[in-house]
């Protein structure tokens, strides 16, 4: 009886290791040379790069006949950016448009590089608030505040304003701070767009809505509506905590400028 | 030649050799001769696109997905070079009748001559039905009917999800019974 | 009067018609069955003779990297055959060590976008003289000018683009002849990309309080 027990055991364990062999061995079978792509791609797919952004470079870099040193130089980038906890696909799309826009390697490097530091100096800043100690940042909120630099604030604008904004919602803070940057291209008011945010994040009233401050704006001074009107109904509304539609009914919009849909591009002109 | 065939094909010509492409050209210069038959303005326009479509699909073989199917991707690769034509050139430069006019014109309609003109004219009849067809539509339709694809190929072809080339197809035919009765009705009162 | 003569009814009489007997519900049904049967029966016109070697003719051997090579090896979907009864044992070995290593393997980025957002029509225009090709790119499209290529309307200098985008931010940016990067001069928020252009940005908002 034991005999046949071990028999038996001895049948599974080697039928267990003959499919493994079997599986294993038909991959081995006719298997290339490794090569330094394959090992960087390996390595960041190990670090915990996803692959469909591994596969996103790889596409590319077919796309645009791009040389090996230079795909490993990517690939290693994207690793670093995975170590640090840092978002992926902000710094791929940051390598598809500069491929698409025929910039040389070198500058794509350098600026993905200058991109890192960004976030990196975003992350030093959040680290000195008290809400950042308490919470992790969503990568979506950190893009937003990374990309105000690239919106034309200045690196000590931004900290300034993190700094002193009392919220302890960091998706609020986000969408300030990006408010922040658009509201300072069409040249409103400074001075009160600081009043407006900062009234919203302490009245934790900035909610997603409010993603469309800038736009509605600019569409406002295009009517001539002053910077203090504006200022002072998106303060209202604010602190009262009313929606976003109420405070563009008190800027005088009516329901059918709130259902047109946007169109973009009309006036756009080049002379060659 | 089967799917396998077509990626051992595909295998070749990636490690070199261009011949192997040879088999994929002869069994798919058909349905891209015709696909660009029915956007271009002459046989020769259309026998440039198929060439440029094949030479297009040699060029980004390297980007074809191992285990996909082949004549999905490169009929999507077809398409697009026909949608570029017809933007650039007008429709009126439109190619005739698929079919040959001697099988139409002298016939003296003895019976069995009289069955075959009349099966030629049906398909002139949805021919022209199918003309007026958006591009899209229209090849949904004879990917679906004509080249008896999968849901999913046409797809791929169409560069479209699952659903909208479902939409397609099921809107192609509405359209297209609308046109097949409006162009009888039409023949019909100018022959009187 | 002349009854008006029914085309699908010609259809359904006709040689092309060799239908077995399949019951339909009603006319409409019967219509587009006679359609499809007719589209089945087409006739294909012939490629022209020669085009095959032309097209060969015209290649150079492909060079590809060996690293290429070997991604799409990986890639490529293997068939493994074997005889379940005979395997059952081994198969539940397997079975548990994919467990395990779905367990504690590496997670995955979600890419983002559900795929059942709703999306929302926006026109692109651009004017531009003598390009030969514009295309939109964008955080929408991987930045690939393939992917949105405008067209011309009647006055060949003004370019047009009809697309659907999900509600949100997008940066974006119009590519001329493939090299030539312009911003939309329309629009009033830009992005520094990093290489000394400026892409412009758009919201895009399903809700009332900003279609405008």
């Amino acid at each position: 009886m034991n005999q046949q027990i071990f028999r038996y055991s001895f049948t599974l364990f080697l039928a267990a290791f003959l499919v493994a062999s079997m599986v294993s061995f038909s991959y081995v079978q006719g298997q290339p040379a490794d090569s330094s792509v394959t090992a960087s791609v390996r390595a960041a797919r190990e670090a915990g790069v996803p692959e469909t952004s591994l596969n996103r470079l790889l596409m590319l870099a077919v796309d645009h006949r791009l040389e090996d040193d230079g795909v490993v130089r990517l690939v290693n980038f994207l690793q670093t950016v995975q170590t640090e906890n840092l978002p992926i696909d902000p710094f791929m799309g940051k390598i598809e448009e500069g491929l698409a826009k025929q910039v040389p390697l070198n500058t794509i490097a350098a600026v993905l590089a200058q991109k890192l530091d960004d976030y990196r100096f975003v992350k030093s800043v959040l680290a000195r608030t008290k809400t950042a100690k308490d919470q992790e940042i969503s990568h979506q909120d950190l893009n937003r505040m990374v990309g105000s630099l690239d919106a034309g604030v200045s690196r000590e604008e931004l900290a300034r304003f993190i700094l002193e904004a009392s919220t302890e919602d960091l998706s609020m803070l986000a969408r300030a701070t990006e408010s922040m940057a658009l509201l300072k291209q069409i040249r409103f008011d400074e001075s009160l767009t600081e009043e407006i945010l900062f009234t919203g994040l302490r009245r934790n009233s900035l909610t997603p809505s409010w993603d469309y401050l800038a736009r509605v704006v600019a569409t406002a001074k295009r009517r001539q509506i002053s910077d203090d009107e504006i200022a002072s109904a998106a303060r209202e509304a604010l602190e009262m905590n009313r929606s976003f539609a109420d405070f563009m009914t008190d800027l005088g919009f009516t329901p059918r400028d709130l259902r047109h849909g946007p169109a973009v591009g009309r006036s756009g002109r080049r002379d060659q | 030649m089967d799917g396998n065939d077509e990626q051992s094909c595909i295998d070749r010509v990636l490690r070199g050799e261009v011949n192997a492409f040879g088999p994929l050209v002869e069994r798919y210069q058909k349905p891209i001769f015709n696909l660009m038959c029915r956007v271009a303005g002459s046989p020769d326009s259309a026998a440039d696109l198929t060439q440029d479509t094949f030479i297009r699909a040699y060029q980004k073989l390297e980007r074809f997905h191992p285990g996909k199917r082949f004549f999905p991707w490169l009929y999507s690769i077809g398409l697009n070079l026909a949608r570029d034509f017809a933007r650039k050139n007008t429709r009126d430069l439109k190619t005739g009748s698929t079919l040959d006019p001697e099988s139409i014109s002298g016939c003296n309609y003895p019976g069995d001559q009289h069955d075959s003109m009349c099966a030629s004219l049906e398909f002139v009849r949805l021919e022209k039905a199918l003309d007026e067809l958006p591009l899209i539509y229209r090849e949904a339709l004879i990917l679906r009917y004509h080249d008896e694809c999968s849901m999913r190929d046409i797809a791929e072809a169409l560069s479209l999800s699952l659903s909208a080339a479902k939409m397609r197809v099921h809107r192609g035919l509405e359209m297209l019974r609308e046109n097949y009765k409006g162009g009888i009705h039409g023949t019909q009162k100018r022959s009187i | 009067m002349e009854r008006k003569k029914d085309p699908f009814e010609q259809l359904a009489q006709g040689p092309s018609a060799k239908f077995e007997n399949t019951p339909c519900e009603n006319n409409e049904n019967q219509e587009i069955l006679a359609l499809k049967r007719l589209i089945h029966s087409m006739p294909e016109k012939e490629a022209p003779a020669g085009l095959t070697e032309s097209i060969l003719s015209s290649l150079e051997p492909k060079i590809i990297p060996r690293w290429l090579l070997i991604y799409r090896w990986a890639l490529r979907p293997r068939t493994v055959t074997f005889q379940p009864l005979k395997l059952v044992p081994a198969a539940m070995v397997l079975v548990l060590g994919l467990a395990i290593a779905i367990q504690f393997g590496p997670g995955r980025e979600d890419r983002g976008g559900t795929g059942h957002e709703e999306l929302i029509p926006v026109t692109f225009t651009l004017s531009y003289q003598r390009a030969e090709r514009v295309s939109v790119v964008g955080s929408f499209n991987q930045w690939n000018p393939a992917s949105h290529k405008m067209h011309q309307l009647g006055n060949r200098n003004t370019w047009v683009l009809e697309l659907r985008l999900p509600a949100g931010r997008h940066e974006y940016a119009f590519l001329v002849d493939g090299k030539v990067v312009v911003a939309d001069q329309s629009s009033p928020f830009y992005q520094s990309d990093g290489f000394g252009n400026r892409n412009s940005v758009l919201f895009v908002n399903r809700d009332e309080p900003a279609n405008i």
